[in-house]
């Protein structure tokens, strides 16, 4: 006899935050291990988890039913499960409506009225035995009641009262097994998340974990066994099976059409604007090149239906520009002469030969991809004008899918078993310079037993419990745009920021629908970028803007040449200074790779240092192969950038297009499949097979590797050079403005204001302090040279504060502290300690005496008289050190001098000498240099070395830390502003590293009260500041 | 980070550094939580210790003030008084600083700003003891100390110079409050600053004071009504127990009447005391009526809070009508003998009750606990015993069994409860439990555990 085939209608994945102990994938592979006829996800209000099912079904093939659980206000709690299209959209809008009415992460407040638009096109499935004759006049015969076998002792009882209560109000019984996990083996995992969920240990959670391990995938037979005194509960769930019909597959994504486009109208509106656009970039005609260029990629839109999508980005682009706003497309199809035509990118594609059709071809069934960067500070105006331009029914962010990774599983799992908070700590390696991963060794490393047995099943589960989805969040700015009712496509809900709404998706799950969406990013860079050319207009310069930046300028590549890069866009990172001078950029293509080659794709590709040597001529430029040579030419035979590297797999080994693009994205997301290993045969046997080189062939796929989740093609570097050459350029021709610039574009890039103002200093600009006379609120030139610092360099001075000193200040200006009594007390308190007053000969101490007074209301008889100054007490004067540490503690920076300078007498005389010696020292010499910490990195590509900048009043060093080295002198790395260092001189051209032998923290020389005050210099690409943060998602522009 | 021993000290770790970068500095740091309240505790006990060095003490935040006033001398003079405290502390493993001077104020400053462990300013110097400490010498708040530092006003003398050159109110009250000339004031001697102390012990005190005075009889039965509750909770609070009691009346015309009456046990029932000097009040002579009642317990003993059955703090058995037949029992079984059962929330039914002293105090981690939700056999034999069963694969009830030689045909069964181990204790094979009645109408509550092969039936209980 042949086991009634059953359907499972009851799955609860991870994507039930905290409920579900299993991925989908794995419930689907499972059930289809099982021969079940079919799987019925139905997660909480969400529908987070479907994509990635339906992909896993498709592949098993095992039908899928779409689904979700809702706990209606006044119904028992549903599982509902779409027959077709209109049910899906019904849902996913009923969803979407409960969710946003519930706020943010506060479940899904929809009542029973609400699910009538599913009357027809879903079932229902109430999971109590309550309310369900209302149940059954709404949806009549698509109503069921499911229950679930308990093993709780009294299965039999509470089988016999769902049947009783069934029959009564006449409906069908549904039998499910509630399955909270695929296996068994699970249940475990499943009661740690009910702990995390709980907010409870194992050992407290008492009744609040299940008795046993039976929320599990069952087969047709056992189920049906279980309900052998109800055939018609198991049969039932083959009937729903068979009368749903959806499949996701159905979903149509539309381009977006502008709200106020004639419909069917793109292509032709897109044709109209770039031929208009051509004739004023090429005001003296349209190079025949370009013209057939343009005709050609029109062609290419026309065909693959893209216009719409082109007009969407322009019309983002176009408002943006309205509002002044910089903004720069990069991606596949943004280095097409159509972007650049309309303006949305200034990549000039004179300058760089990339071809629209190497992205953008029939081959690949993918959307086109534009990401566009804004101002960081602008953005949101732009996100806002989306919504508002496309309705919030039609706009959302995409999601990102938050999930454990190591150190969170690991915190979470410890504290479920009990650990001790050192315990948990330790084992989480939130510390600094601990390598990650949870390796045995690592366990011991921190002094932990890993045998110990709740430890050893910490880590066990810790590894189970990697990866699994925790919450949703918001994709740094990826839209989706539909022409119809996008809450119809996916729920729509809120996000944790005011004002921001997001589908459930992230960026695979609508990569796998074909599903368009549009990266609105943000970038420090822009905003920089923009306000120095304000600025050099306020001095009387001309206006510039990006692609107006005159091209080609032969001084600002020796510049970079030298490294001279404080503040450039991407180069100003260590790793890019040490670069500079040795690939010696000449060329904007140059820049292209200088951009690109300092990643992880290359250097774990070990492509670097051939490379560089190719380019200096020290080795032949050759190819594996002559097939590669079409590949590889522009790079000299070396892949370096991420479309090389899919190039090599397509045309090297054997890899179908499609198989290149799904080997890209196992590698985006690898730490979540296993499926790396089947590609590395492939790509590596492949390549053997057809004649090359193993080690050839293993580089690359290990840059492939190293490409991972920062994988940097060549079309984003192409955007971004542009941006290195902008603001190199600013920086060579417009020292004053560029400094101003980046003051006023604070926080951003890798250094703290202290080395800009410096740097800026020793490029001849003349730097004023803040003045409450002469200083606006962001920083301004004075002339094309003079840079005077805003009141915005003054710490907890407030923005309406300055500004209403600004508004009020008198024609002869401010004579002293007593006139602002206008102002809180806490901002006139911070002007000076600013020492905002010493234009007007007013220390710090007297102008703080001035201001510390509480605001008093005057006397009636003295209120018309002109506030007076009263006698100063004889406060102590104060010392240049302490000055100085005051201007970094208030100001982030001090005018007056270096604080290692005015050391120098005490520094000499226990032999050690100014950063400026490293300069004329020998290789291999030894040298003791002392100076504040300024950037402690500790790279990931670097296995444990430790890279130090120190800065003294004459130059900075580099050192260079060990790990052994690091281990003996840890709380001196970590914990001393004021280094010193004794090690071996170590130079490469013009590259000079010190390897650091011994250090030592100087602070005490600082000054008890003081030293703090230098936190202020350390720069932000500084690690220690930050610690326990992954380095990647460390916001450097260095892995973007 | 809120305290640092020498060692963390020395490898640069120091109060405020938050604990994530202090572990990254120093990897095998060993950090436990801060507990303000068991620093204070510890500050209490230490105020008793220091009894036997001066009767007056008072605790402050990070210390104790003791009145050397005829208690130095009794120690060889000032000096040696003064170096033997922190030598005597040392003996119990704490860093002491001690510091004597004519003033609260500077004595606090010599303690912790002076140049030694122990610090004496002699009489008549402070003023120049103190001029080159540092402000913070003069117990002032953070931001205060701040505002001072930047000003550059590092002395106290700096301080004080300020305050001679001009009109202190304008220059600094205006600016800081009245705080730190009455703190500069009260180190220099020139205003007042009585010691309060927080001690000394002994005896425990209710008070109620009336607007108008009272006197009627049934007034003065509510009076001690509420004063023997407030004692009793005082009482309560510390553990301890009264062995005489005495209730002092301040009568409005400043004469005063008391009554006392001593126990044979301690005690601190509020009913027990009130029914006591019940006999006694019409003794009580109110006078022209009384403003201010006071009730001592002049001998308190300690009493252990859970001898009490007066109150029932958190976690206390409320024995209720049963408390005469535990204590008998207790008295004739002795303590430990007597236990009651208490739910702990499990699944494994052997771990879901604990035995517990009959007065035993529930602990914390069991409070709350609720028992299973699925009725338990009255009997729970301590070991499962082993039956011989017959039943249907794979969880199908006994059809019969065999339990200590004697055959039960079951004629009903419940089941099967399936209750798994507990995986992060110890392993073991999950178990099917049924409630099975045999021909006879007992109830059984028997398990099988494995699965076929290696499959073994057990008898855990009893219903009925």
């Amino acid at each position: 006899m042949t086991a009634p085939v059953y359907a499972e209608l009851g799955v609860t994945t991870n994507f039930s935050f905290l409920r579900g102990a299993a991925h989908p994938e794995e419930f689907v592979r499972q059930a289809q291990t099982l021969g079940l006829a079919a799987i019925g996800i139905a997660d909480r209000a969400s529908f987070a988890g479907l994509v990635r099912a339906h992909v896993a079904a498709k592949e098993a093939g095992i039908k899928l039913l779409i689904g979700a659980r809702l706990d209606p206000t006044d119904a028992p709690p549903l599982r509902i499960f779409v027959k077709d299209k209109i049910g899906y959209a019904a849902l996913s809008r009923a969803i979407s409506t409960g969710r946003l009415r519930a706020g943010h992460n506060n479940g899904c407040a929809v009542t029973l009225a609400e699910l009538e638009t599913l009357r027809g096109y879903a079932f229902v499935l109430a999971l109590e035995p309550r309310g369900l004759n209302e149940l059954r006049r709404i949806f009549g015969r698509d109503a069921y009641l499911a229950v679930a076998c308990r093993f709780d002792g009294n299965d039999a009882a509470h089988l016999a009262e769902y049947a009783s209560a069934a029959r009564d109000a006449q409906l069908r019984l549904v039998a499910t097994n509630d399955a909270h996990y695929h296996v068994p083996e699970r249940r475990r995992l499943h009661d740690v998340l009910a702990c995390v969920r709980e907010g409870t240990t194992i050992d407290q959670a008492g009744y609040r974990l299940a008795a046993n391990a039976e929320r599990h995938l069952k087969t047709s037979a056992e189920m049906a066994r279980l309900f052998r005194n109800y055939p018609d509960a198991i049969a039932a769930t083959a009937d729903i099976a068979a009368a749903c019909t959806f499949s996701m597959d159905e979903l149509r994504y539309l381009y977006p059409e502008l709200p106020d486009a004639v419909p069917g109208s793109s292509q032709s509106t897109l044709e109209r604007l770039t031929r208009e656009g051509a004739r004023k970039r090429y005001p003296d005609g349209v190079p025949a090149k370009i013209a057939a260029q343009i005709e050609r990629e029109l062609e290419i839109v026309a065909r693959l239906g893209y216009a719409p999508y082109f007009l969407t980005v322009h019309d983002i682009v176009e408002f943006a520009r309205a509002r002044g706003i910089l903004c720069q497309g990069r991606g596949s199809a943004a280095n097409s002469v159509i972007c650049f035509i309309l303006g949305i990118t200034g990549v000039d594609p004179e300058q760089i030969d990339v071809l629209f059709e190497r992205f953008v071809s029939d081959a690949r069934d993918e959307p086109p991809d534009i990401d566009v960067d804004f101002e960081h500070e602008r953005r949101e105006e732009v996100i806002q004008f989306i919504y508002e331009r496309y309705g919030r029914t039609r706009a959302g962010l995409a999601a990102t899918v938050i999930s454990y990774r190591t150190r969170s599983a690991l915190r979470d799992v410890g504290k479920a078993l009990g650990l001790s908070e050192d315990a948990v700590q330790a084992l989480s390696g939130s510390v600094w310079g601990r390598s990650d991963g949870l390796q045995d060794a690592h366990v011991r490393e921190a002094g932990l037993d890993p045998n110990q047995e709740r430890l050893r099943l910490a880590l066990e589960l810790a590894r189970e419990l990697r990866g699994f989805p925790r919450h949703l969040s918001q994709h740094v700015g990826g839209f989706v745009i539909a022409r119809g009712r996008l809450d119809e496509l996916c729920p729509v809900i809120d996000a944790a920021m005011e004002a921001r709404t997001i589908v459930e998706w992230d960026k695979d799950d609508l990569d796998a629908l074909g599903i368009l969406k549009i990266d609105i990013l943000a970038l420090g860079m822009l905003t920089c970028i923009r306000k120095a050319f304000d600025l050099i207009v306020d001095a009387g310069g001309e206006r510039y803007d990006l692609a107006s930046v005159p091209r080609d300028d032969a001084g600002v590549y020796d510049m970079l040449c030298k490294a001279d890069s404080i503040g450039v866009f991407q180069v100003e990172s260590r790793a890019q200074m040490s670069m500079l001078p040795r690939l010696k950029p000449r060329c904007f293509y140059d820049l292209v790779i200088e951009v690109a080659i300092v990643r992880p794709g290359p250097i774990q590709g070990d492509m670097v240092h051939p490379y560089l040597r190719r380019r200096e001529g020290k080795d032949p430029v050759e190819y594996p192969k002559p097939e590669l040579r079409a590949v590889l030419e522009k790079t000299k035979g070396v892949p370096l950038f991420q479309e090389q590297a899919m190039k090599i797999a397509i045309v090297a080994a054997n890899f179908q297009p499609s198989e290149a693009d799904a080997l890209r994205r196992a590698m985006a997301t690898f730490k979540r499949h296993g499926d790396v290993h089947r590609f590395r045969e492939k790509f590596v046997g492949g390549m053997i097979a057809n004649g090359y080189a193993p080690d050839f062939a293993e580089r690359c796929f290990k840059q492939i590797e190293g490409f991972g989740n920062y994988g940097f093609p060549e079309s984003h570097a192409a955007a971004f050079a542009h941006l290195v050459y902008v603001s190199a350029w600013l920086k060579r021709r417009h020292p004053a403005a560029f400094a101003g610039a980046l003051l006023n574009s604070q926080p951003m890039g890798f250094y703290a204001p202290a080395q800009i103002v410096r740097d800026a200093r020793e490029h001849g600009v003349a730097v004023h302090p803040p003045c409450v006379n002469a200083s606006d609120w962001e920083c301004t030139l004075e002339d094309a040279n003079t840079l005077r610092l805003g009141l915005c360099q003054i710490k907890s001075l407030s923005q309406t504060a300055a500004e209403e000193l600004i508004e009020r200040r008198p024609p002869n200006g401010w004579q002293g502290p007593h006139e602002l009594d206008f102002l809180p007390q806490r901002d006139r308190a911070a002007l000076a300690k600013g020492d905002a007053f010493a234009a007007l000969d007013i220390g710090r101490r007297p102008a703080l005496w001035q201001t510390m007074t509480k605001k008093l209301a005057p006397l009636p008889l003295f209120a018309n008289l002109p506030a007076k100054a009263e006698p100063l007490p004889d406060l102590p004067e104060i010392g240049q050190g302490e000055a100085v540490a005051l201007d970094y503690t208030h100001l982030r920076l001090s005018l007056k001098a270096h604080p290692v300078g005015l050391l120098r007498g005490v520094l000499a005389k226990t032999g050690l000498r100014p950063c400026s010696a490293l300069a004329t020292a020998r290789d291999g010499s030894t040298i003791s240099v002392a100076g504040l910490t300024l950037i402690r990195q500790r790279p990931g590509t670097a296995s444990g070395v430790i890279f130090i900048t120190l800065e003294d009043e004459t130059g900075i060093a580099n050192l260079v830390v060990w790990p052994a080295v690091f281990e003996r002198f840890r709380a001196v790395v970590l914990g001393a502003r004021l280094m010193a260092v004794r090690g071996a001189v170590q130079r490469e051209g013009d590259v000079i590293h010190v390897i650091a032998r011994k250090l030592e923290s100087r602070d005490a020389l600082l000054g008890p009260l003081s030293s703090g005050a230098f936190d202020a210099g350390i720069a932000r690409a500084d690690e220690v500041r930050r610690p326990g943060e992954d380095r990647r998602r460390f916001p450097s522009r260095d892995f973007h | 980070m809120a305290a640092v021993d020498a060692r963390s000290r020395q490898a640069g770790l120091h109060p405020g550094l938050g604990l994530a970068e202090a572990r990254a500095r120093c990897p095998d740091l060993v950090a436990t939580r801060h507990d303000p309240d068991g620093d204070d505790a510890a500050l209490k006990s230490l105020a008793l210790w220091a009894q036997r060095w001066s009767p007056s003490i008072a605790r402050v935040a990070d210390g104790l003030l003791l009145d050397a006033t005829g208690a130095a001398h009794l120690f060889g003079g000032e000096n040696e008084w003064l170096a033997a405290i922190p030598r005597e502390l040392a003996r119990f493993g704490l860093h002491a600083r001690a510091g004597l001077a004519d003033t609260i104020g500077a004595a606090w400053a010599a303690a912790r700003y002076g140049a030694q462990t122990a610090t004496r300013i002699a009489p008549g110097e402070t003023r120049t003891a103190l001029a080159d400490y540092p402000p913070a010498a003069l117990r002032l708040s953070p931001d205060i100390l701040g505002d001072l530092d930047r000003l550059g006003l590092r002395r106290i003398d700096d301080l004080a110079a300020l305050v001679r050159a001009s009109d202190p109110r304008r220059g600094l009250d205006a600016r800081f409050g009245p705080e730190p000339l009455r703190r500069l004031r009260q180190a220099f001697g020139e205003i007042d600053e009585p010691l309060d102390p927080d001690l000394p012990v002994p005896a425990m005190r209710a008070r109620l004071a009336f607007a108008e005075p009272v006197s009627a009889p049934e007034d003065l039965a509510r009076i001690v009504e509420c004063l023997a509750l407030e004692l009793c909770a005082k009482l309560e609070a510390a553990e301890l127990g009264l062995r005489r009691a005495r209730l002092i009346a301040l009568r409005a015309d400043g004469t005063a009447a008391h009554l006392a009456l001593g126990t044979s046990r301690p005690m601190r029932d509020a009913k027990a005391l009130v029914r006591l000097f019940a006999e006694h009040l019409p003794k009580l002579d109110p006078g022209f009526g009384i403003d201010t009642a006071l009730l001592d317990a002049e001998v308190a003993s300690k009493l252990s809070l859970r001898q009490s059955a007066i109150a029932l703090p958190d976690g206390d058995p409320d024995l209720g009508e049963l408390a005469p037949l535990v204590d008998r029992l207790i008295n004739r079984l002795g303590a430990v003998n007597v236990v009651r059962l208490a739910p702990v929330e499990s699944h494994i039914p052997e771990r879901a009750q604990i035995r517990l002293p009959a007065l035993g105090t529930v602990p914390p981690h069991l409070r709350g606990a609720k028992p299973p939700a699925n009725p338990r056999p009255l009997r729970l034999l301590a070991w499962p015993e082993p039956i011989e069963a017959l039943a249907e694969l794979p969880d199908g009830p006994p059809r019969r069994f065999r339990w200590r030689k004697r055959l039960h045909d079951v004629v009903r069964a419940e089941g099967p409860e399936r209750i798994e181990p507990e995986w992060w204790r110890a392993p073991a094979p999950p178990r099917d439990y049924f409630a099975i009645d045999d021909r006879e109408g007992h109830r059984f509550w028997v398990y099988r555990e494995g699965a076929a092969g290696g499959l073994r039936w057990f008898l855990h209980g009893l219903f009925a």
